[in-house]
């Protein structure tokens, strides 16, 4: 619909930085986790995740087409992937570790928990800008309604 | 919002004939009134459609099946436009009838 074509873009973002959170939430959870995965018969540390995201109606040819039709104003965005991060897992010293290796360390999730407080700072703060976004749409229908009053 | 899809027929056959009989465009006339009849009964239908996309929200909410309580909020507050704009169009329609019908003939 037209009309609240602004309230479908606010809530995609919503959307995506809940996800975003939630991964946050997740990454936090796990920052001491060292059983993720089992490879080669060695317990593998969790890995950080990361959200990518992209502007929605860009998958398809139908989806293209909508977008241009609408004055290319776009159709909000779209969390396409969660990826996880390449940087190599915190060697830790830690000798009475069930999961230490023959010489004593530890591998610890690649975690920072210093890092994860400011995403999540920074995905709390755009939910609330994506609210009052949407908040702005709803003001312009509102304030519309009353002309002529 | 049952009881508000009947006003629709009636303002616009009203309109339509007490405009049609007396108007030299009557033709024109009625066709604007019919398709504008038609358009807002869209909107009322449409308004009914959000009014119980909310309903179905709220039940999936109740029950704890949603994950995203914006979009609940966000539904809602489109029931409430739409319906705001739908009555603010209908007042404009009953006040040109009631205009009409206090004209001195």
């Amino acid at each position: 619909m037209r009309l609240t074509n602004g309230f479908d873009i606010s809530a995609s973002a919503l959307t995506a930085q809940r996800l975003r959170m939630d991964v946050i939430a997740s990454n936090i959870a796990n920052a001491e986790t060292t059983r993720a995965k089992l490879v080669d018969g060695r317990w593998v540390p969790y890995t950080r995740k990361l959200v990518v995201m992209e502007p929605k109606g860009q998958a398809s040819f139908a989806d293209i087409l909508r977008g241009r039709m609408r004055d290319g104003t776009g159709q909000g965005v779209k969390a396409t992937r969660i990826y996880e991060d390449p940087a190599p897992y915190k060697q830790v010293y830690n000798p009475t570790h069930p999961d230490a290796d023959e010489n004593g360390y530890v591998l610890m999730p690649n975690v920072d928990i210093l890092k994860e407080m400011v995403d999540m700072i920074s995905a709390t703060r755009s939910y609330e800008a994506n609210v009052t976004a949407l908040n702005a749409s709803k003001a312009f229908i509102t304030k519309a309604l009353e002309i002529g009053k | 919002m049952m009881e508000l899809s009947g006003i629709s027929p009636i303002s616009s056959g009203a309109l339509g004939k007490s405009l049609g009989n007396e108007s030299g465009r009557a033709g024109g006339v009625t066709k604007v009134t019919q398709s504008f009849g038609a358009m807002l009964e869209d909107a009322l239908q449409s308004v009914a459609n959000q009014e119980r996309e909310v309903r179905v929200m709220n039940e999936q909410f109740i029950a704890g099946q949603l994950s995203d309580v914006h979009n609940l909020v966000i539904a809602a507050e489109k029931a409430q436009l739409g319906l705001q704009l739908t009555v603010q169009v209908r007042n404009k329609v009953v006040e040109a009838y009631q205009e009409i019908m206090r004209m001195q003939l």
